[in-house]
């Protein structure tokens, strides 16, 4: 019988119960693989539920990745693989492994960490550091950003866990802030009336919280202001710009000085200068 | 022809049913709302301008319009299948809260019981036939957003309303655009109740119309506010009725299925 099935046309050493076995291996690789996925597609809705994007992509993909490891180590052992020698050679590997992977376990660690804090989700708009965008994905290593040039960006979570994160569209509602400088000889309660104007005029600039008017102080060349008022998150820049285009428009019909750097040059006689000594 | 209704009860004309014939224009003005509606075979088009004359109360309507389209309005078009000529005009109350502010701090002593009479601007809901099918909402005066709240974080998005806050319903001013609403506080704690700003939850009123003098009127909320720690209690009853008419009802309240709630958040309605 083991006559039979040694067959001269395959390679020495092989024979068809081997191929039997590596076949089984393989389809209960595939098996498992299959449930890995199935399993990463059911938890998606109680994990969206429960943790939100963030940790839905990260748990999940923990979820398949530990699945198909163990069902990678069932099919090894299945194709009749020693998996005490490849456990015995991993140990020795790890001390290898972990200097040259701790990069990429901080960064999965930072990962674990981001999920339980929450500071984004996909969707929101984030500034690190000098990078700026909004959030495309969540991954175990790294978050993905397109910014607003339509590039990506790609930051390890390391990075993330280490740096402040500016989230520009967590609240509803967002304060904006005008500075405007006037002439220092222009009617300051004047600037307060019209400001407060153009704000009631504006039904997108919200009425409470209440604008705030703020006489930051006389510069070289003109008196600073600061006038802030809130709007909803997402029409921030465009109530903005509405709102700075009418100041503008307001302070030039109603002649109020938006005034450049400048000095004031006095020429004085020199022979005044000798009869006043 | 322009038709300019001003008495109240003639305003009827306003709401419900009106004709378009095909490629016809036809011009409404509600107070400081003005809408022009241009009816065409498989569109339909609405250019729609708003005043901030809160104290407009004209009313006219002008079908066919032959005079020419403010490059000001706003336009939206609808694409449909075929238009017919009918065109449906319904009151409504706000999508959102509003959030009345007294004139001046109101306040309201300890065991005290006040009645206050408040309106709000109407919302015209359009829709056309054969089955009403909705268009859009417009507000016949688009007032202020407003933040209600008890931090930058925490709250939602209301509209501004400014009230006198009427004791008295002879001294409101009555208006064919506007909803009257009956309020009762009834301050129940043993420090005086000082409003400076109030949330009216629009969505939990119903709307109702007097046949008699075609005006508007609300369900009336009435609401006790307890000590701190054992918050406000709301409950909806029934419609304020001046006239003893035999009101419609108008529109059902949005929020059906909060009408008796009690408010731990102090600041939940009152800030």
């Amino acid at each position: 019988m083991m006559d039979w099935l040694r067959v001269e046309m395959l390679p020495k050493g092989l024979n068809i119960l081997m191929l039997i076995k590596i076949s089984k291996g393989l389809a209960l690789f595939f098996l498992y693989w299959i449930l890995a996925r199935v399993i990463q597609r059911l938890i998606q809705r109680p994990l969206q539920k429960t943790l939100g994007d963030h940790g839905k992509v990260v748990i999940s993909k923990l979820l398949f990745y530990s699945i198909v490891i163990v069902g990678g180590l069932f099919s090894l052992a299945q194709m009749g693989v020693n998996l005490k020698v490849l456990l015995g050679a991993a140990g020795v590997l790890s001390v290898g492994i972990g200097f040259a992977s701790q990069t990429s376990a901080s960064n999965l660690i930072s990962g674990l960490f981001l999920l339980v804090e929450r500071p984004f989700s996909p969707n929101d708009f984030i500034r690190v550091g000098d990078q700026e965008g909004v959030v495309l994905n969540i991954d175990l290593l790294s978050t993905q950003l397109r910014t607003l040039d339509n590039l990506f960006v790609r930051i390890p979570n390391e990075t993330l866990m280490k740096s402040a994160i500016i989230n520009y569209t967590r609240f509803p509602i967002r304060r904006a802030e005008l500075q405007i400088n006037i002439g220092l000889g222009d009617d300051i309660s004047k600037v307060e009336r019209i400001l407060q104007e153009l704000v009631d005029d504006n039904v997108q600039v919200l009425n409470e919280p209440a604008p705030l008017f703020i006489l930051v102080g006389p510069t070289e060349s003109a008196l600073a202001l600061r006038y802030c008022f809130w709007v909803k998150t997402e029409s921030f820049l465009t109530v903005k710009n509405q709102m700075l285009v009418s100041v503008l428009k307001r302070f030039r019909e109603e002649n109020i000085s938006i005034p450049f750097p400048h000095r004031v040059l006095m020429h004085v006689n020199q022979q005044e200068q000798v009869r006043g000594s | 022809m322009v038709q300019h209704v001003s008495s109240v009860t003639a305003v009827a004309s306003v709401w419900g049913k009106h004709e378009l014939l095909e490629k016809e224009t036809g011009f409404w003005k509600i107070g400081p709302m003005r809408l022009w509606v241009l009816r065409h075979s498989n569109e339909w088009q609405m250019h729609a301008l708003n005043s901030r004359d809160s104290q407009d109360r004209d009313i006219a309507i002008q079908v066919p319009f032959n005079g020419e389209l403010p490059e000001r309005a706003q336009q939206v078009r609808y694409g449909v299948g075929q238009t017919t000529s009918d065109l449906y005009f319904a009151p409504r109350l706000a999508d959102r809260s509003m959030v009345l502010r007294p004139e001046s701090p109101f306040i309201i002593p300890p065991g005290e019981r006040i009645t206050l009479y408040i309106s709000t601007s109407l919302w015209v809901e359009i829709a056309f036939s054969p089955d009403k099918i909705f268009l859009t909402n417009l507000p016949v005066f688009r007032t202020s957003d407003t933040w209600f709240g008890p931090s930058t974080i925490q709250g939602e998005f209301c509209y501004l309303s400014r009230t006198s806050a009427r004791l008295r319903y002879e001294d409101l001013i009555k208006s064919p655009y506007r909803a009257v609403t009956q309020v009762f506080l009834h301050n129940c704690s043993h420090r005086p109740l000082t409003l400076e700003r109030f949330k009216l939850p629009v969505g939990s009123l119903a709307l109702y119309r007097s046949p008699k003098t075609g005006l508007f009127f609300t369900d009336s909320p009435e609401i006790e506010f307890h000590a701190r720690d054992k918050g406000v209690t709301f409950e909806v009853v029934g419609p304020f009725n001046p006239d003893d008419d035999v009101l419609e009802l108008v529109a059902p309240a949005r929020e059906e299925r909060d009408r008796n709630i009690v408010i731990k958040a102090f600041s939940n309605l009152i800030d």
